[in-house]
């Protein structure tokens, strides 16, 4: 089973984290490889020490907010880090210009980073600066601190060559101009820059060219190629500046084995740095989205402690859905004390969405991610699971899922969940039992709720429309409030016709969104039939639903 | 029409062409000398890496660019110091290619550099970028093959040149070309509201699609990759108006594209801004081609060898 960590991709996917992922933003190559590494962690510890970062990133903030050009700054040079390579170059190799580039690069942001950095910031994350010496060896390789080339400050002896070598360079460029001055005064061909011209064949008589002076070869039937032909001097010229190249590309080898030797003996301090800014990039990502969503750090508790404890719990990729449709949206609350709960309720009421408000909960606390709520208390889950109809993540897509049915795929579906899960594990089950009989899976699921509470330290959480489901023991059964009956009664009315838009927006008005504990039968009458009328099914049929429904309660 | 400096300072360039051995390169070089004489120091970069030892065009070794002091080229790791021009490292594209990483790096002394480009349009794009967003270079020519236009011409100011080589025994065959290229470049824009990825493609709006696209006969249809015969089959019966992504995502030939478009109004959702042809003709005279184009608007589109020297020594 695919995983992100502590997290199994079929709970990622239900609680659609990934559409939150899709806001945290780190701007490091460092940060961004984490990101992409979507971790859910189960060590308390570890995800403590994100949220003491968020924390210290927020400070940061706060300390800056009437500084925003030092703010710019930061994710200015978080941006331009480079990506490092911390590998040894092989035996007896040096590293060449890119590397060198590189390291130059990563140490001038580095640096400026540390200055915009508070103190408080610079000790959480460990960033420190202890390389002067490469930083100033590199600082060498030219004035602009992010670029690179071995300047003549390296070495005398490149000063030299190279002055010897731009003598030579003014001496060809006056040989070629010469050459090319005479060929458009005396015989009319202006080369103005380029290497050959296209001369036709007839004009070349006339132009009475020198072969010692201009190299022509057939270029077609009806013309030819003309080249400037180098003459003695500038073939020797050429030769001394090949000599001057040959051996500056021996003093540069020096300076690369060098300055190589300085960077192998700062690699493990370059490793530090790559780790501090790692941590700063992602600890400032987290705290912009803190700061965007208004999130609060959530309370961890030991691996199968008990309370969980949500109030005004957002699931914003809902929220988002609910504003772009013009919906409204109502946060969750809920205090559970007991290993299980069981969320029956109306369709289109919430119980599904309550379940992915959970786990979008559980997954972010523990990705290190402060959360979205007034406050959110729970145990650090070892695995987070989720159990119901998933298209994208079922054993039905992996090759030995095939053949299973809906039901089949339920079961197997849940057995490698139950197999899975150890003690602290965190469970959901979204209609679990839907593909068979009301009868059947009533008898299934009392038995799987039954098992799941016996399992030491587990906490499971089932949404259910199966009423019959035997009340047990240390099981909380939760409803969720459901249609406001008398506002539909009213509603339902010459509606044909009417946008599906406009019908949800009209169900989303009438339903009471929020759970409250289930004690007895529950209000009189079906939801499941209003809202199959307001959803538009044709009235003759809600009629005989409602008469047989009546009937048989 | 001439080639002239004025045509590609202070904006990217595409020297692009039908395939290989049409002469991009060595149009990469005239462009280079213009730009040099205007006192220009441009940034060039290939896409991918051409590793033909010789131009058909000039029978040169190719791909032989001399780099002068300031300028700025694109080149994998191996042969930055082999370049011999002092190179000082700007920066590194992401990611490597089977020749090492690519740099951008700027010329500190005259030398001979080998151009190895990205392979991907968005890292061409990217480089392109640095180089102007840096401030490292306001000209910028790409040397590269026609399918690689897209996301580099999203550049404002962006456009580029075509570049073709035409002898007697094709000299039918590339006027098509010219003449279907030069439609093509003629289709109408849609619009800025349309540009990008604003309409979902495949689908076919019948309303309310705004004043930019007034003028298309509705419904519209957004087509998601190339038209060919295969997709324009494909097409709702009832869309009025196409629309692709630009004219490089257009697979039809002279006769097929005409018959679509008496059916149906096709459009580019993005116009891609054009230089004019450079011809190079071999054993062919002019006037043989002008006659097989046989077409004034294009042939006004068009400048000959930017190599060529006219009878009499004056350069053409």
């Amino acid at each position: 089973m695919k995983r992100h960590g502590a997290a199994t991709q079929a709970a990622w996917d239900f609680s659609r984290v990934e559409e939150f992922w899709a806001r945290f933003s780190p701007l490091s190559p460092y940060g961004k490889d984490e990101k992409d590494a979507r971790r859910v962690l189960a060590d308390r510890g570890a995800i403590e020490a994100l949220y003491e970062g968020t924390e210290a990133a927020l400070a940061l903030f706060r300390d800056l907010a009437g500084d925003p050009a030092s703010l710019d700054r930061i994710s200015y040079h978080l941006r331009r880090l480079p990506r490092l390579s911390l590998k040894r170059p092989e035996k007896g190799q040096s590293w060449d210009l890119v590397e060198l580039f590189q390291v130059k690069k990563f140490l001038a942001n580095y640096r400026a980073l540390i200055g915009l950095a508070r103190e408080g910031c610079r000790s959480r994350f460990g960033l420190s600066f202890e390389s002067a010496a490469l930083a100033a060896a590199l600082d060498l390789g030219g004035p602009d601190a992010e670029t690179f080339y071995i300047s003549d400050a390296y070495d005398p002896r490149l000063k030299e060559l190279r002055t010897g070598m731009a003598e030579v360079d003014k001496e060809l460029a006056a040989c070629k101009a010469a050459a090319a001055a005479h060929a458009s005064e005396r015989h009319g061909l202006d080369f103005e820059g380029r290497e050959f011209l296209v001369v036709p064949n007839a004009a070349l008589c006339d132009l009475g060219l020198d072969r010692t002076a201009f190299a022509i070869e057939p270029y077609d039937d009806s013309s030819c190629l003309v080249r400037l032909q180098p003459g003695e001097e500038e073939i020797a010229l050429a030769a001394r500046r090949d000599a001057l190249v040959e051996a500056e590309h021996g003093v540069e080898e020096a300076v690369l084995a060098r300055l190589s030797e300085l960077v192998i003996e700062e690699l493990p301090a370059l490793g530090r740095y790559v780790a501090a800014v790692t941590a700063f990039d992602l600890a400032r990502a987290r705290a912009e989205l803190a700061l965007s969503f208004g999130l609060v750090r959530p309370k961890l508790s030991g691996p199968g402690d008990v309370p969980l404890s949500l109030a005004q719990g957002r699931y914003l990729p809902c929220a988002w859905e609910c504003e772009s449709m013009g919906l409204r949206y109502a946060p969750l609350d809920l205090e559970l004390h007991e290993r299980a709960a069981v969320v029956f309720g109306s369709n289109m009421g919430g119980k599904t969405v309550a379940l992915e408000t959970l786990v979008f909960m559980q997954v972010l606390a523990q990705a290190g991610f402060f959360v979205p709520a007034a406050s959110f208390e729970a145990p650090v889950a070892p695995l987070i699971h989720y159990v119901g109809e998933l298209k994208r993540t079922t054993l039905k897509d992996r090759p030995e899922g095939e053949g299973l049915s809906g039901f089949g795929f339920e079961i197997r579906s849940f057995v490698e969940a139950w197999e899975e899960s150890r003690e602290g594990a965190f469970m959901v089950l979204d209609e679990f039992g839907r593909t068979t009989s009301s009868h059947e899976a009533e008898a299934i699921l009392t038995a799987v709720i039954a098992a799941l509470v016996e399992r030491k330290g587990l906490r499971s959480v089932f949404s259910t429309h199966f009423r019959g489901v035997e009340r047990l023991p240390g099981v909380r059964y939760l409803r969720v409030r459901g249609l406001d009956r008398e506002a539909a009664r009213c509603t339902i009315c010459d509606d044909e016709g009417e946008p599906l838009r406009d019908r949800i927006r009209r169900i989303n008005g009438m339903m009471e969104y929020g759970l409250v504990d289930d004690t007895g039968p529950g209000p009189g009458g079906s939801d499941a039939v209003a809202i199959a009328s307001l959803l538009g099914l044709d009235r003759g049929i809600v009629a005989r639903a409602e008469e047989i429904y009546d009937r048989h309660s | 029409m001439r080639l002239d400096a004025r045509d590609f300072l202070g904006r990217v360039t595409f020297i692009t062409g039908p395939g290989k051995d049409c002469g991009k390169t060595t149009l990469l070089n005239a462009c280079l000398a213009l730009a040099r004489e205007a006192g220009e120091k441009p940034a060039f970069l290939g896409i991918g890496f051409d590793g033909e030892a010789r131009d058909s065009l000039s029978g040169l070794r190719k791909p032989r660019i001399e780099a002068r002091a300031g300028e700025v080229f694109v080149t994998a790791e191996p042969y930055l110091r082999a370049s011999r021009c002092l190179p000082e490292v700007l920066d590194v594209l992401p990611g490597s290619t089977a020749l090492g990483r690519l740099a951008i790096a700027r010329a500190h002394r005259p030398g001979a550099v080998t151009l190895v480009g990205p392979e991907r349009n968005e890292l061409a794009a990217w480089a392109v970028s640095r180089i102007r967003d840096e401030g490292w270079a306001r000209t910028v020519l790409v040397d590269g093959a026609i399918n690689r236009i897209t996301q580099v011409a999203a550049f404002g100011g962006a456009r580029f040149v075509f570049s073709i080589r035409v002898s007697p025994a094709d000299l039918e065959k590339q006027a098509r070309r010219l003449r279907l290229v030069s439609a093509l470049l003629g289709l109408p824009p849609l619009g800025a509201p349309f540009a990008g990825a604003s309409a979902e493609a495949g689908t076919v709006a019948s309303a309310g699609l705004g004043p930019r696209a007034a003028g298309f006969p509705e419904p519209i249809h957004f087509l998601d990759g190339p038209l060919t015969r295969e997709s324009a089959e494909r097409v709702p019966r009832e869309a009025a108006t196409v629309v692709v992504e630009d004219f490089t995502k257009i697979f039809l030939d002279g006769q097929d594209l005409a018959a679509f478009r008496r059916g149906k109004t096709l459009a580019v959702r993005n116009k891609v801004d054009f230089g004019g042809f450079v011809v190079v003709l071999r054993d062919l005279g002019e006037e043989a081609f002008r006659r097989a184009v046989a077409d004034e608007a294009v042939m006004a589109q068009v400048s000959f060898n930017p190599y060529a020297c006219e009878a009499g020594g004056a350069a053409a």
